[in-house]
């Protein structure tokens, strides 16, 4: 009885290491991103290595939150992120349910319609006339519908669903609930882990947004921060398009970048940690037995 | 009993009046499936489907001004130029390998990430690891890079330790290192994230599974072995399906900031490729001929070993 | 508003401009006409509505101009504008590329050129005006005098007195100065961490001043009355070769390869590792920032472009390819056309200047005295007048990239880094010449090209050896077509 005790014993402790090691070679990056935002501009370069800020300041997050229009475009961030990602969500499960059900004709068909669009697409200009025509130009709804169901979801919610054992739905269909029932009631609540990642990833995927939203989005009031936050970064362009002295003249220091970083990816980080208690395990105990 | 009767009826009617009726009667049975999916197929089709007839300007020399019905059609060109192109097969070898060495090392790392975070036993250190892992996917591939430039350059942190070593090399400028870097540097970007997945799978696993087989004597190896690895086998073999529609699919931003003319020869990808030749000279028709390229490798991939998975296997995507 | 009537009658000299009356026109019929352009926004997209500096425009002009002005992506955002069926009536584009020449085929956009005569401003400056398509002009670029250019040489000047040197002028004192701050530490911490000379790898900016010094001076030149490009000429093997023995011995950044250019300036105005820099004058300004903070006594000034073996010497002079872009529509109605073509004039003049940098007096700056603005920075950010033009006059060389927000001293050595190289300004006017066989392939040439100029620099290809370089140049891009096009249209 010693033996096995010990070796598991043995492979916890290494576990807890190694994983603590690997988990702060994580972190590092991060960390020196943030020690730059709040060092003293002058002493930051874009490559070198600092470990603890010099001259704490926070005068590049000022920079930032004082930026014109800053709180209407978070305040737009938000919108899209808890109602895009709802939207996506109510899609996404409603979608995944019928395809993940062999028995209902043409779910292979559909779902492998749905699998074709990972790997093909139309190209800028098409979905911008799409969206142009659907009347979505220049509004909030464009970073919400255009994207609202993302096929690797829908894939992986499909699996995850097959894997639920066919008695919990079949001992409630005779009880005499229907396909909605079922849905709503069992399947979502047994899938809470797979809600949760899915949540997570539509959130993090609309707080994100970026390149739509400059494709999209012309007025000020209707932006959202990943845009905002880019256009305090002056690049010299290489591109002859762009030759602005205004760029050559006001090169913004290198702290306001770094301060950039955890402004656009701090809040989303937070939202991890309440999403964390559905992946707690448990919840099919008693279903069946019943 | 309402279903046993149903199903009763349903046979005497089948004998009776054949495959439509069938069919008809499966469609009202299913009527609500249809109408869940409803939505979602109205946004794939305006969204998706509608779009993609623009993929045709692959096969016309697009001009932005006529527009789709009104620029030439010029078939193949585009393919051809591709094709015939000196470096195609360096393009297409780069590409082929920087993914076959990520789905080698990178694509078993998450999965083995997860196995060793489920086996923690302190819930508390559990979830701080999980979000400490996942911390780098939230940087850009231009924090990540800049970094790694920093640490080989011919001063960096790195390269002494790998002269310390014994080993003469500037990492940046070597072109057998050049995989390795990229392919270490995706793992550590998204391995963690990719454990996520994972995590949830593993969170459905009925525990009962494993208080039976304790009770049958089987410790921790053999659990794992016999219950946690098949639980989320049929994950593993979809996510792995799916990797392989992307094999010609890099990150552009991370291939176009390591490349140096140094290493040019293993660095240029598809996607580097077309920035260059289709979009920075304005050529669309052309970058969108070759996404189609990398799509239809994609698909043929996913068709092939979809099949392969289902005769071996249960798990299969379609 | 009683500030803005009360300063009207101050209004003075005629190339002042009158301080904006907010919307008080005549009622009537105004042409409209559609901007689509792009502009550095630190500040965000301009509010259009009750914008001083709009409207001010549409005074000017007469017409009711309408703008679309984006920073980021502009690309795509005129692509997918044109491809919805709208064409701007004026459009921003880089040099004539595979995106453009359909355009043009489909006669979509015309050129300038004829339009230009009997606009004072921007007759001044149409030597500048070098993009052309079969021989006509076809934007009119935001011109900048030459001086701003890429190619300025700055130097430590602190190390320089360290270690009792002058400022080189020669190739071989610069190699002579470089390696001195290379081996004897110059900045004098005791450590060997510091090099001569900082390019950088992505594009290997400020190497053409270097370049001129062995006699290559234009994109294509003429060698034994043959047509070449400049990397067949002899001269550019004499710099491959000088370059290979300064990288050889240490005088060059060893990670230059790697190292872009915002990299490339931080290495020189931050870390102060490198005492020699070829790029625009301004990183004057990002040392007083950055290093001279924390030392006090470190300078950065300009040094003349050194001459080579035969005595060439030379600075590339800056021209601007892109520009604006005029299409058929507008061209075909005069009264349209008369306000773009104002517009630009009014851009290309001093008031027009002085509108750029600092708005309409009173509204968005109080003048000052010596010429000093006090910027009304909130309503200047709202407004962006800046990015409502598109044209500048030529500057003089004293005003050049000079920021009165920083020292006086940092002011004058950028001044004076300009006014002692402006004597060796090279105008390359092969670089807009057009092949049709180049077009297509440019980007990949110019890719091609440079990664071999690096691997040459690094000792990876042997000067013997770039012959061979040059005949797969000619194979893999059909060269010999080019050259004769380009040869046809000189």
């Amino acid at each position: 009885m010693r033996k096995p005790f010990t070796a598991s014993r043995i492979f916890d402790g290494l576990n807890v290491i190694i994983l603590g090691t690997i988990a702060a070679l994580m972190l590092f990056p991060l960390w020196i991103v943030l020690v730059k935002s709040v060092s003293v501009a002058h002493v930051v370069t874009e490559g070198g290595l600092m470990f603890w800020p010099e001259g704490f300041t926070l005068s590049a997050y000022e920079t930032i939150f004082q930026r014109r229009n800053f709180l209407n475009v978070f305040a737009n961030t938000i919108v899209i992120t808890v109602l895009g990602t709802a939207i996506s969500m109510i899609l996404t499960t409603c979608l995944s349910y019928p395809l993940s059900k062999k028995r209902v004709a043409g779910s292979t068909v559909m779902l492998f319609l749905v699998f074709f669009t990972m790997l093909f697409n139309g190209g800028l200009v098409p979905n911008y006339l799409v969206v142009r025509e659907v009347g979505l130009l220049d509004t909030l709804w464009a970073l919400m519908l255009p994207q609202a169901i993302q096929a690797f979801n829908v894939i992986i919610m499909v699996s995850f669903f097959r894997t639920i054992p066919q008695e919990l739905e079949e001992s409630a269909k005779i009880d005499g609930a229907n396909d909605l029932i079922i849905l709503f009631r069992i399947v979502v609540m047994t899938s809470l882990p797979v809600i949760a990642t899915l949540t997570l990833f539509y959130a993090v995927n609309q707080w994100n947004t970026y390149f739509q939203a400059v494709l999209y989005i012309n007025s000020e009031q209707n932006q959202v921060l990943q845009v905002l936050l880019r256009q305090l970064i002056l690049q010299l362009n290489n591109q002859e398009v762009i030759q602005d002295d205004v760029a050559n003249l006001h090169q913004v220091a290198v702290t306001v970048k770094q301060a950039m970083v955890i402004v656009a990816t701090l809040p989303i980080l937070l939202i991890y940690p309440f999403l964390q208690k559905y992946f707690a395990k448990g919840v099919m105990i008693g279903s069946i037995k019943g | 009993m309402k279903e046993a009767a149903r199903l009763h009826t349903a046979s005497f009617a089948q004998r009776r009046s054949g495959i439509w009726r069938r069919a008809g009667r499966r469609l009202i049975m299913d009527r609500y499936m249809y109408l869940l999916a409803l939505p979602g197929l109205i946004y794939y089709f305006i969204f998706h489907y509608l779009p993609m007839l623009g993929i045709t300007i692959a096969f016309q020399d697009y001009n932005a001004f006529l527009g789709f019905s009104g620029s030439d059609w010029v078939g193949f060109k585009h393919f051809e130029r591709l094709f015939s192109h000196p470096d195609f097969w360096l393009v297409f070898r780069n590409t082929m390998m920087i993914s076959l060495l990520n789905i080698v090392f990178f694509f078993p790392t998450p999965i083995a990430l997860a196995l060793m975070l489920n086996e923690l036993r302190i819930s508390l250190y559990k979830r701080v690891l999980q979000t400490l892992l996942y911390l780098p996917h939230f940087l850009s591939w231009v924090v990540i890079c800049i970094l790694t430039i920093t640490l080989m350059s011919s001063t960096g942190f790195v390269t002494h330790m790998i002269q310390w070593l014994g080993f003469d090399v500037q990492p940046l400028l070597d072109k057998s290192l050049f995989w390795g870097i990229i392919t270490i540097q995706s793992i550590w970007k998204d391995a963690g994230w990719g454990t996520i997945i994972f995590l949830a799978a593993l969170a459905g696993i009925n525990p009962d599974l494993y208080e039976a087989a304790t009770m049958d004597g089987a410790n921790r190896w053999q659990q794992m072995r016999f219950i946690t690895v098949p639980s989320i086998m049929s994950t593993i073999v979809i996510l792995l399906i799916l990797r392989l529609g992307q094999i010609l699919n890099l990150s552009f931003d991370q291939l176009y900031i390591m490349g140096n003319a140094i290493v040019r020869d293993v660095a240029e990808v598809f996607d580097t490729y077309v920035y260059k030749v289709g979009v920075v000279q304005g050529n669309f028709s052309f970058a969108t001929a070759v996404g189609i390229f990398k799509s239809v490798i994609g698909l043929l991939l996913v068709l092939g070993t979809n099949y392969l998975s289902r005769k071996t296997s249960e798990h299969s995507l379609f | 508003m009683v500030l803005i009537l009360s300063a009207c009658s101050g209004g003075g000299a005629s190339d002042q401009p009158p301080a904006g009356k907010a919307g008080e026109t005549e009622k009537e019929e105004r042409v409209s006409v559609h901007f689509f352009l792009s502009s550095s926004l630190p500040y965000g997209t301009p509010t259009m509505e009750n914008n001083k500096a709009l409207a001010f425009l549409r005074e000017q002009t007469g017409a009711d101009l309408n703008f679309e002005i984006y920073e980021q992506i502009y690309e795509d955002k005129i692509r997918v504008k044109i491809a919805s069926g709208e064409i701007p009536d004026v459009f921003e584009w880089g040099k004539v590329d595979d995106f453009l020449i359909p355009l043009i085929q489909a006669e979509a956009i015309v050129p300038f050129e004829p339009y230009i005569e009997g606009y004072a401003n921007l007759e001044a400056q149409q030597q500048l005006y070098t993009t052309k398509y079969q021989g006509q002009i076809y934007p009119i670029p935001d011109v900048r005098n030459p001086i701003a250019s890429q190619d300025i040489p700055l130097i430590r000047q602190d190390w320089l007195d360290r270690l009792g040197l002058d400022a080189p002028t020669t190739t071989e004192e610069l190699y002579e100065v470089a390696k001195a701050f290379t081996d004897d530490d110059p900045d004098g911490n005791g450590t060997d961490d510091t090099y001569g000379i900082q390019i950088a790898g992505n594009n290997l900016d400020g190497t053409w001043s270097l370049k001129m010094a062995f006699g290559v001076d234009n994109q294509w030149m003429e060698e034994d009355g043959k047509v070449i490009p400049y990397f067949e000429s002899a001269g550019y093997r004499d710099y491959l070769a000088y370059m290979q023995r300064l990288f050889r011995e240490g005088a060059i950044d060893p990670d230059f390869a790697v190292t872009d250019h915002i990299l490339a300036q931080n290495k020189v105005v931050v870390e102060g590792r490198a005492g020699i820099f070829m790029h625009y004058a301004t990183r004057v300004y990002e040392f007083e920032d950055g290093l001279q903070k924390s030392n006090p006594d470190a300078r950065l000034v300009g040094f003349e472009a050194v001459s080579g073996p035969d005595g060439d010497r030379g600075i590339r002079a800056r021209v601007n390819e892109g520009g604006a872009y005029l299409s058929k529509d507008a061209a075909e109605n005069p009264r349209k056309l008369e306000a773009i073509m104002k517009w630009l004039d009014f851009g290309a003049s001093q008031a027009g200047k002085v509108f750029r940098d600092s708005g309409l007096v009173d509204v968005h700056h109080k003048a000052g005295q010596d010429g000093n603005v006090e910027l009304n920075q909130s309503v200047f950010e709202r407004d962006s007048p800046w990015a409502f033009l598109n044209t500048a006059p030529i500057q003089d060389t004293s005003e050049v990239y000079i920021d009165r927000s920083k020292s006086e001293e940092s002011q004058n050595i950028v001044r004076e880094a300009h006014a002692m190289n402006e004597p060796y300004l090279v105008y390359d006017e092969t670089k807009t010449l057009f092949s049709e066989a180049l077009t297509s392939v440019a980007t990949e040439s110019d890719q091609y090209i440079l990664d071999r100029e690096i691997q040459a620099i690094m000792g990876q290809i042997a000067i013997e050896k770039w012959d061979d370089v040059v005949q797969e140049w000619y194979a893999r891009f059909n060269g010999e077509q080019i050259v004769q096009e380009i040869a046809e249209s000189m």
